[in-house]
C-alpha cells in the first residue's frame, strides 16, 4: 500500500480519526446515527407495547418489576455521505512541492476515515470545473483503488471554483459532509467563492491549504508578477507600504472566509502545506473525533 | 501676432528642447529591468494595484505617458526660460522720446525722489513697452535740445546715459527740441513723439506740436506741490555812487496756500550775513527784499531761500557782484557815433534812456546838477595845426593817439573854472570844466569830425572811459586803463552763477516756475507690467503645470 504521497503510516494513523455528524440520511448501517430508529445492537429508549410490536423485544425484567409491558428501541446508524471535493487546479500543481501533495493526502485521510465508519466517500476533484468523482465502494478493500486515483490525480486547468461550487451543488445528493480542500484562491475573490458555498448544502469541513509565501510576498525592487494560472501580469514596486497593503488584504481574504464559517457553522482548518499533514489533522480531530 | 524670443533664438530654444527630449529618451531606454515572478495567484495584488503602472522613479520613464508629459515639460521650460514675447504683425514704429531737463526736474516729491527720477522711470517704461522691431531716439533739453541716442544706436546705450541725465541751469527749449525731431523722423516709418515734461502750460507763442507729427503724446511727471523760488536778483546802483549798489531779489510762491520763507544772503565762504529775513509769500504773489549798499567789488555772495512748509526749487543761487561800478550815462538825443562807440566800450558803462537813475548825462538841461558831458558842435574850422595834449590831469597819460597828437605840454590859456586836456593852435578841444558843483567833460566835435579823427584811434575810448569815471567820482585817481586792459577787464568774464545784472522784467517771466494749475495731483510714471504677466511667465506657469501634473500621476500610482 506505500507510495510517495499516502505511506502506510498514514493511513494507519487516520483509521483512528472518526468522524461524526450528528444524524445521517444515510440509507446504509454504518456507524452514523440514523434520524429514525433502527435495529441497530445501541440501547435507545422504552415505550409502551402496542399491538403488534415484536415480543421479543418486550423488556420482561421491567414487566415482573412493574407488571407494565415496555418494549426496547435501538438506535438505527446509517452511512455518512461523505464528499470531498478536491482543489486540482493548476495553482494546486504549481510550487514545489506543490499544495496538492497535502490537498491529497488530506482528502485521503477523510477517504480513510469514512471508509473505515462504514461510510461511502466520494472524491470530486475540481479545477476549472467538477470532474468526475472518484467513487468508492463500501469497505477497506476500495482503499487501494482510491488512493491509487488519488495519486495519479492531474492538474484540472485554472481556478474556478464558483462553477465548481454550482455544478456541484446541483448534484442529487444525499445530504451528508462536504469537506472541501482547496487554497480558495479563486480569481473572482472570496465574496464569489462563499456566495458559491451557498449551493452547498451540506455540512460543510473547509480545509483551506496554505503556505508561509501567501503572506510574505517578495521585498525590494520592481516585479512583474505573473499569475500561474492565467498568466495576467501586475506590475509592483515592492515598498514597505506596498507589502503592507498586500498583507491586509491576504488578512481580510481569511477573516472572510472564517466570518463565513462562523455563520455556516462550518469548521475552517488551514493546513499548512509545507507541514506535516497528519500533525496538524491530529489538532483537528480532537480525541481522535471531529464532530460536526 | 508672432512669437519671439529674446534671451535665445529660435535656434537655441530648439537646441535645448531637442537635447531635454534626448536625455529623457535615453532614460527611458535605459529603464531598470523588472523582475518577473510567476506567483500562486496576483488575487490580492490585482485589489491593490492597478495593472500595468510603473512605481519606481526610473520606472515611470518606462511608461509612455510619463514620458512625454516629462518631454513636454521640458520644451516648455526651455520656451519659458528664453523668454518669449509677442510681437505685433503690425509695421515697427520710430518713436522719437523728449525729455525736458529743466531746473524743475529736481524739485523733490513727497517720497523723496526727485522729478528727475519719476523721468528716468517713464523713459526706462516706454523704450521697454517698444518691440525688437521698433525703433527708438532720445532728445534731451537741458536747455539746449541734444541727441541722446540716435535711431542707429543699440538701445543698451541708453542705460549707461541715465547716470549722465541731470536737470539743467536754464528753462529747456522744449519746443525746438520737439523740432528737431523732424529731421530725425524723416522719412521713418509709423513715426511717434514722445514728450515728457513737468510743465503742464505751455509757454506763450508755443508751435502746436502735433504739426510736427501726428503722433504726439506728452506724457506729465512730478507731483504739482507748493514751490517757493528766487525769481530774480538784480544788482541796482546807487544813482548817487555808482561804486556801490544794492541787490533787489525777488521771491514768488506757486500754490494755493501762503509759506514762511527765509532768505540769506552771505559771502561765500564767510558766515557774516549781509542779509536775514523772514518772510511770507501769499500764493500767486511775489515779494522782494534788498540788501543794503554793497560796493561793486567783484565778491561772490551765495543766496539761499528756506521754505519751512511745502518744497522749493531754484532756492539757491550764487550772485557775484559787478568787479567794477556800473555809471549810468544818460542821453536823451542820438549821440555821436564817436561818442556812443567810445562810451560803450567800456564796460563801467551803462548807456541809458532813464533820466532819473543815471549818473552822468549828456547835454543835461540847466537843472542838472550832477556829472555831464557837454558836446559842442563848435564851427567847422578845420583843424590846422597839430594837437597837442595837456598834463594838468592824469586822463590823458601816456595817450598818444598813434602819434597823432604830440606830447609836448603847453600853456593853453584857458577861462576860469576850466581844465584844457586837448588843444590846438590854441583852440581847446576837450576840456573838464566845473560846472555848478559837478565837473563837466566839453568836448568839441570837431575831435571826431576832422582830421585827425581821433576816435579811429584806441587812445580815444581810454580818454573818454578815464574821463567818464572821473566825472562819477569812481576813481579820484582815474585807473590808467590802457586799451588793452578794456578787453582784459574782469567785468566781461562769463560766470553764469548769477543771474545778469541786466535782467529786464520780460526776462524775468521766462525763468522756471512749477506752475500749479491743477494742483495736488502726481502723474505717475508709466505703469510697468508689475500686475500682469508676460508670456515667458505663462509659458513658465504651463511647465510648472505639467511637474505638478507628472507628480500627481506619480503619486496617484503609488502603493503606498
Amino acid at each position: 500500500m506505500d507510495n510517495l504521497l499516502f505511506t502506510g503510516e498514514f493511513i494507519r494513523s487516520v483509521e483512528r480519526f472518526r468522524l461524526r455528524a450528528g444524524a445521517s440520511s444515510g440509507v446504509r448501517h454504518a456507524e452514523q446515527k440514523a434520524r429514525s430508529a433502527g435495529t441497530c445492537l445501541e440501547f435507545r429508549d422504552f415505550r409502551t407495547y402496542m399491538l403488534g410490536d415484536d415480543v421479543r423485544r418486550v423488556d420482561w425484567n421491567v414487566f415482573i418489576r412493574t407488571g407494565r409491558l415496555l418494549t426496547r428501541r435501538y438506535d438505527a446508524t446509517r452511512e455518512l455521505p461523505l464528499h470531498i471535493l478536491l482543489d486540482s487546479s493548476d495553482s494546486m500543481y504549481f510550487e514545489e512541492p506543490p499544495r496538492a501533495d497535502a490537498a491529497r493526502r488530506v482528502a485521503a485521510a477523510f477517504a480513510v476515515i469514512g471508509l473505515n465508519q462504514g461510510d461511502r466517500p466520494a472524491i470530486y476533484p475540481f479545477g476549472r470545473d467538477l470532474i468526475s468523482p472518484l467513487k468508492t465502494i463500501a469497505g477497506k478493500n476500495a482503499l487501494p483503488q482510491m488512493l491509487a486515483s488519488l495519486s495519479s490525480l492531474r492538474a484540472a486547468g485554472a481556478t474556478n471554483m464558483v462553477r465548481s461550487l454550482q455544478r456541484f451543488g446541483a448534484l442529487p445528493l444525499r445530504k451528508g459532509v462536504a469537506v472541501i480542500v482547496s487554497d480558495f484562491f479563486d480569481p473572482a475573490g472570496a465574496p464569489a467563492v462563499i456566495e458559491a458555498l451557498r449551493f452547498v448544502r451540506h455540512r460543510l469541513v473547509l480545509i483551506q491549504l496554505t503556505r508561509r509565501s501567501d503572506a510574505g510576498p517578495p521585498t525590494h525592487g520592481d516585479w512583474r508578477l505573473l499569475d500561474c494560472e492565467n498568466g495576467r501580469a501586475v506590475n509592483v514596486a515592492m515598498t514597505e507600504n506596498a507589502v503592507q497593503r498586500y498583507r491586509r488584504a491576504y488578512d481580510a481574504f481569511n477573516t472572510s472566509l472564517a466570518a463565513y464559517a462562523a455563520r455556516r457553522r462550518a469548521v475552517l482548518f488551514r493546513i499548512d502545506a509545507d507541514g506535516d499533514v497528519l500533525t496538524q489533522l491530529s489538532r483537528l480531530f480532537v480525541d481522535g473525533v471531529l464532530s460536526l | 501676432m508672432n512669437m519671439t524670443f529674446t534671451a535665445l533664438s529660435a535656434w537655441q530654444v530648439a537646441l535645448i528642447a531637442a537635447g531635454a527630449i534626448a536625455a529623457l529618451a535615453l532614460l527611458h531606454l535605459l529603464r531598470r529591468p523588472v523582475q518577473e515572478l510567476r506567483v500562486v495567484t496576483t488575487l490580492f495584488w490585482a485589489q491593490i494595484v492597478e495593472p500595468q503602472r510603473a512605481r519606481t522613479l526610473l520606472g515611470r520613464f518606462r511608461e509612455l505617458p510619463a514620458f512625454v508629459i516629462l518631454a513636454i515639460t521640458c520644451v516648455l521650460l526651455a520656451a519659458g526660460l528664453a523668454h518669449p514675447e509677442w510681437t505685433s504683425n503690425a509695421a515697427a514704429v520710430s518713436k522719437v522720446i523728449v525729455v525736458d531737463l529743466s531746473p524743475s526736474m529736481d524739485a523733490r516729491q513727497s517720497d523723496g525722489s526727485t522729478r528727475l527720477d519719476l523721468v528716468r522711470k517713464t523713459l526706462e517704461a516706454e523704450v521697454e513697452a517698444l518691440t525688437a522691431d521698433d525703433a527708438v531716439a532720445v532728445v534731451v533739453a537741458n536747455p539746449a535740445p541734444r541727441l541722446l541716442l540716435g535711431f542707429d544706436q543699440p538701445r543698451a546705450l541708453l542705460h549707461a546715459e541715465f547716470d549722465f541725465l541731470h536737470a539743467g541751469p536754464y528753462p529747456a527749449a522744449i519746443h525746438d527740441a520737439v523740432f528737431m525731431t523732424r529731421s530725425l523722423l524723416h522719412e521713418r516709418p509709423n513715426p511717434e513723439i514722445v514728450l515728457i515734461t513737468d510743465r503742464r502750460t505751455p509757454e506763450p507763442r508755443t508751435p502746436d506740436h502735433s504739426r510736427v507729427c501726428d503722433q504726439f503724446r506728452t506724457v506729465y511727471v512730478g507731483q504739482t506741490v507748493p514751490n517757493a523760488s528766487i525769481l530774480s536778483a538784480i544788482y541796482e546802483p546807487n544813482p548817487k555812487s555808482p561804486s556801490e549798489g544794492q541787490i533787489v531779489f525777488r521771491m514768488a510762491l506757486a500754490g494755493n496756500e501762503s509759506v514762511k520763507a527765509r532768505l540769506r544772503v552771505h559771502q561765500a565762504d564767510q558766515d557774516e550775513r549781509l542779509l536775514d529775513e523772514e518772510i511770507l509769500i501769499e500764493p500767486n504773489a511775489t515779494v522782494d527784499l534788498h540788501t543794503a549798499a554793497l560796493r561793486a567789488d567783484g565778491r561772490k555772495l551765495e543766496v539761499d531761500l528756506d521754505v519751512t512748509d511745502g518744497l522749493a526749487v531754484d532756492n539757491h543761487m550764487l550772485f557775484m557782484l559787478p568787479s567794477t561800478p556800473i555809471i549810468r550815462v544818460a542821453a536823451t538825443e542820438p549821440l555821436p557815433v564817436a561818442i556812443e562807440m567810445a562810451l560803450r566800450s567800456d564796460p563801467a558803462v551803462e548807456l541809458t534812456t532813464d533820466m532819473g537813475a543815471c549818473n552822468v548825462r549828456i547835454n543835461p538841461p540847466s537843472s542838472w546838477s550832477g556829472p555831464a558831458i557837454a558836446l559842442r558842435d563848435a564851427a567847422t574850422e578845420p583843424i590846422q595845426e597839430s594837437l597837442g595834449v595837456t598834463r594838468a590831469l592824469d586822463l590823458l597819460a601816456d595817450l598818444t593817439f598813434d602819434g597823432t597828437v604830440s606830447t609836448t605840454v603847453a600853456d593853453v590859456q584857458s577861462t576860469q573854472g576850466e581844465v584844457p586836456l586837448i588843444h590846438s593852435a590854441g583852440r581847446v578841444l576837450a576840456s573838464l570844466t566845473k560846472d555848478k558843483t559837478s565837473p563837466v567833460l566839453v568836448l568839441d566835435s570837431a575831435l571826431w569830425s576832422q582830421p585827425p579823427y581821433l576816435h579811429r584811434r584806441a587812445d580815444w575810448a581810454v580818454f573818454i572811459a578815464r574821463t567818464v569815471r572821473h566825472l562819477a567820482g569812481i576813481e579820484t585817481t582815474p585807473a590808467t586803463l590802457a586799451p588793452s586792459d578794456i578787453v582784459r577787464d574782469p567785468m566781461w568774464a562769463c560766470e553764469r552763477e548769477h543771474i545778469s545784472a541786466n535782467i529786464t522784467p520780460s526776462d524775468r517771466e521766462m525763468l522756471d516756475l512749477a506752475v500749479p494749475e491743477d494742483a495736488g495731483r502726481m502723474i505717475a510714471a508709466t505703469p510697468g507690467r508689475v500686475a500682469s504677466l508676460g508670456l515667458s511667465e505663462w509659458v513658465l506657469l504651463f511647465a510648472l503645470a505639467g511637474m505638478l501634473a507628472d507628480l500627481l500621476l506619480y503619486n496617484r500610482g503609488r502603493i503606498a
